[in-house]
């Protein structure tokens, strides 16, 4: 099979050449060993047809081309695409498409290039007819690699559409990009998108150029599958993502032209596959421009550090390797750009040149895409710097003014690195320079300002302190507050006690009645050793009686006025100087009433009353 | 040498500055931009032990302003300690923490519901819950009188009351624990020592429950299990400064 595939390829330039007989039947098409897979002979293409080679095809020796030959494919009809073929014979490298001449009611739709096997290069066209009849595509030359070629004269026979048959739709292809006007250098995140149609689907976009627009064109390497909305119905689309960065302020047009592969659902088609489409095919289509309008960066509210950065970004905290250094001792800072916008061509914060303080070096730039579907403008720009400080005492690295311009708020937006705090001290090698200089105070330091417009936002300050406390924990720790614990205890303690107390006096009133007897007493007692001291025997006498009567009273019934001389004396029974003296001290008291001048000493018988009352003390 | 030392003493506490001062000369300077000169006023002010929440919720502007957001995360965890109604310092946090992409802290049931009030307004709660409900029962016959209806009645109230602080007061003693890594990137390492083998960072601001201590560091647990030795420069405790 092979074998005979080859010889079928070697003669295959002669059938080129040969004019043919008007009676002989059309030969065996040439087929590249490709195509020898597909069934259905009927519908196998005729790559050559030897009644359609011009005798005089121009032969170019330097490119060895040894027959160029037009065909159609059978059975066109009003509407529905037919294949238009060039095949150069004996030629591999030719790689210019040729311009087709416009030709009345008919549309043509470059496929592509294909080589076959034994040097057999074949342009493929779509055509669409828009009327029925017979068309002549003249002939045409074209040039490649400085050689002319020519394309022999084809003629096309167009008959009608079948009743109700719709017009065949291509692919719609589109260019989408955000429904706004954009700034010069600012990076747009777009899409080319290819819709699926009743008659073509496409499945895989190969390759994409730009062809016109004054913009920078970059497109992705994948292709997604997307759904789109087209006059309100959803339909299969794919789409590839592209970035544009406007170049030009003014009215823009951009468009391109893309090889998509695609599956056609033709009935007419000659590879039709047993599932309704028919086999791949490759397509080179001019998507139609999109228009858009750039606008220049405004003049006004320009911030310093702008260097061209576009988007909406946030400034990330800057990370300082250390914060303390040695003088000479480099470290390094990293500020971190995130954002959708340009970030690729983003340059790092300009930093001062002639600093006192520090010798800065340029950053190093490290790009972050994580080529999110969702945000394909996401990324992380990473500028490190490396600092060393000139000399001891300084507090703070500088300060780098840095912004970008936010196209969606037109506005340009200060994201400048504020001062870190370092504590700079003097090197090992020259401590002398230590403490020359007073401590700075230390600068300024600028808020980090946020780029998107975040919820939750930094509040303002409390005006009053508050109250002060020395402590953060709370009390339940602290040693004072469980002891302060015990104190309740205690209250109740003292309060049971108390209680208790009273019920044990209610109880046992003698206690009282005996208490009270001895401070009496003892007030009596006292009252009656003043009067001794005084020589005042009346009050001596009444005293000591006072007292002798209080101290007894617990030991008898009888309230302490009450109680007689004979109460008394019989209590003292068992003591007889008690006795003695109480009975002295009563008698004397009598006799002292009624107005006798006793001989009685108080002052000697003090003694003899306080044994008298220790004694009735005792007894109670 | 004896009067030139009083002469200084004399000295030092005639230019003392009250933390009125400070609080007042701190705001002034955030108020004319200089965030630096704010934050050491008030760093200043929590070196003293001098806490306020006033003082902290502005210690956690000026620190964020300087770009210290674990200082500034810790400063706003201490002032809501001290006022847990203060919206502006709720705020603060939430923003700190969506800036800083930092987890929201999942704090237990109990944890939440001790952070309603201010600490020591709950143990004042329960030491008027309980100790109130024992004296309204135990005092009328203690002090020889009738006890009345209406003593039992508030007697039950209080003691609810106090059981309803049992949780919180749970729940403090769970807070206790919490902490938050000062610097970015802190390393949570395998051992309590420096050359430690690193097992993973913490962001800075991130909050942290104190498991263990061993010399200068501690064993912490943070947000997804992330458990390891942090060293006490990396890490404070949000109720008791190291």
């Amino acid at each position: 099979m092979k074998h005979f595939l080859s010889l079928i390829f070697a003669t295959g330039p002669l059938f080129a050449q040969l004019p043919p007989a008007a009676s002989d039947p059309v030969p065996a098409p040439q087929q590249p060993p490709i195509l020898q897979i597909q069934p259905a002979p009927a519908q196998r293409p005729q790559f050559i047809l030897p009644d359609q080679v011009q005798p005089n095809a121009q032969i170019i020796p330097n490119l060895r081309v040894q027959g160029v030959s037009a065909s159609f494919d059978p059975g066109a009809r009003v509407g529905r695409p037919v294949k238009y073929r060039v095949t150069l014979m004996g030629a591999t490298r030719i790689t210019d498409l040729p311009q087709v001449p416009e030709v009345e009611g008919l549309t043509f739709r470059p496929l592509g290039r294909s080589m076959q096997g034994g040097g057999v290069t074949i342009f493929m066209f779509d055509v669409i007819a828009n009327r029925p009849g017979s068309f002549v595509v003249p002939s045409f030359e074209f040039t490649t690699g400085g050689n002319k070629i020519v394309v022999p004269l084809t003629r096309l026979e167009v008959a009608d559409a079948q009743p109700g048959e719709a017009r065949y739709q291509p692919v719609l292809s589109y260019i989408d990009l955000p429904k706004r006007d954009f700034y010069v250098g600012e990076t747009i995140s777009g899409r080319i998108v290819f819709v699926e149609t009743p008659d073509e689907s496409p499945t895989y976009i190969q390759h994409v150029v730009k062809t016109g627009g004054s913009v920078v064109f970059r497109v992705d390497n994948m292709h997604r599958n997307v759904e789109v909305e087209i006059d309100g119905v959803k339909r299969r689309a794919v789409a590839k993502p592209v970035q544009i960065t406007a170049l030009k302020e003014g009215p823009t047009e951009v468009n391109c032209q893309v090889i998509v592969h695609i599956q056609k659902r033709d009935s007419g088609a000659q590879f039709q596959q047993p599932g309704g489409f028919a086999m791949q095919t490759q397509s080179t289509i001019d998507v139609p421009s999109t228009r858009f309008q750039v606008l220049p960066l405004p003049k006004e509210g320009r911030l310093p550090g702008f260097s061209g950065a576009i988007g909406q970004f946030l400034l990330g905290a800057p990370k300082i390797s250390g914060t303390e250094v040695e003088v000479g001792e480099p470290i390094t800072m990293a500020i971190s750009l995130t954002g959708e916008g340009n970030l690729s061509g983003v340059s790092a914060p300009d930093v001062p040149a002639d600093s006192p303080d520090w010798q800065i070096f340029k950053p190093t730039t490290d790009l972050d895409a994580p080529n999110d579907e969702a945000t394909p403008l996401l990324a992380t720009k990473t500028f490190t710097f490396t600092l060393i400080p000139k000399r001891p005492g300084v507090r703070a690295t500088p300060a780098l003014p840095y912004s970008y311009f936010d196209p969606v708020v037109a506005k340009f937006v200060d994201v400048s690195v504020p001062p870190q705090p370092v504590k700079v001290k003097a090197g090992a090698e020259n401590p002398a320079i230590a403490s020359t200089k007073p401590e700075e105070k230390a600068p300024e330091v600028a808020e980090p300002k946020s780029a998107k417009p975040i919820e939750p936002s930094l509040t303002g300050l409390a005006e009053s302190p508050g109250m002060w406390t020395r402590s953060l924990r709370p009390a339940l720790w602290s040693r004072w507050f469980l002891a302060a614990q015990a104190l309740p205890i205690v209250l109740l303690a003292a309060l049971w006690a108390r209680r208790a107390r009273r019920e044990h006096l209610a109880a046992n009133p003698q206690i009282l009645r005996r208490r009270h007897a001895r401070a009496a007493a003892r007030v009596a007692l006292g009252e009656a050793r003043a009067a001794a001291r005084r020589g005042d025997q009346n009050a001596f006498l009444s005293a000591s009686t006072r007292a002798i009567r209080e101290a007894a009273a617990p030991l008898d019934t009888a309230q302490a006025g009450s109680l007689t001389q004979e109460e008394v004396l019989h209590i003292l029974r068992d003591d007889e100087v008690a006795s003695r003296t109480a009975k002295s001290i009563f008698e004397s008291a009598e006799a002292h009433r009624y107005g006798a001048n006793g001989t009685l000493k108080p002052d000697k018988l003090i003694p003899d009353l306080e044994h008298t009352l220790a004694r009735l003390s005792a007894k109670a | 040498m004896k009067t030139v030392f009083l002469f200084l003493l004399l000295a030092t506490l005639a230019f003392a500055e009250s933390p009125d001062d400070r609080f007042r000369n701190a705001t002034s300077a955030m108020n004319s931009g200089d965030y630096g000169e704010s934050a050491y006023q008030l760093r200043e002010l929590v070196a003293e032990r001098q806490f306020s929440h006033g003082s902290l919720h502005n210690l956690g502007n000026a620190e964020w302003k300087v770009v210290r957001p674990g200082h500034a995360i810790l400063a706003w965890e201490r002032a809501q300690l001290a006022n847990p109604h203060d919206k502006n310092t709720a705020a603060n946090l939430a923003f700190a923490r969506h800036t800083a992409e930092l987890p929201i802290p999942n704090l237990a049931w109990h944890e939440s519901y001790s952070a309603l009030l201010a600490p020591n307004a709950w143990l004042l709660s329960a030491c008027v819950g309980f100790w109130g409900g024992v004296f309204l029962l135990t005092l009328p016959r203690l002090l020889g009188t009738r006890r009345a209806d209406w003593h039992q009645g508030v007697a039950a109230l209080l003691f609810a009351a106090f059981l309803f602080t049992i949780p919180a007061l749970f729940g403090l003693n769970r807070r206790g624990s919490l902490g938050v890594a000062l610097g970015d990137d802190t390393a949570l390492r395998l051992t309590p020592t420096r050359e430690g083998e690193k097992l993973v960072e913490l962001s800075a601001g991130t909050l942290a429950r104190v498991e263990k201590s061993r010399g200068n560091f501690f064993y912490v647990r943070a947000e997804g299990d992330r458990a390891g030795w942090i060293h006490r420069d990396g890490f404070e405790r949000i109720w008791s400064p190291n």
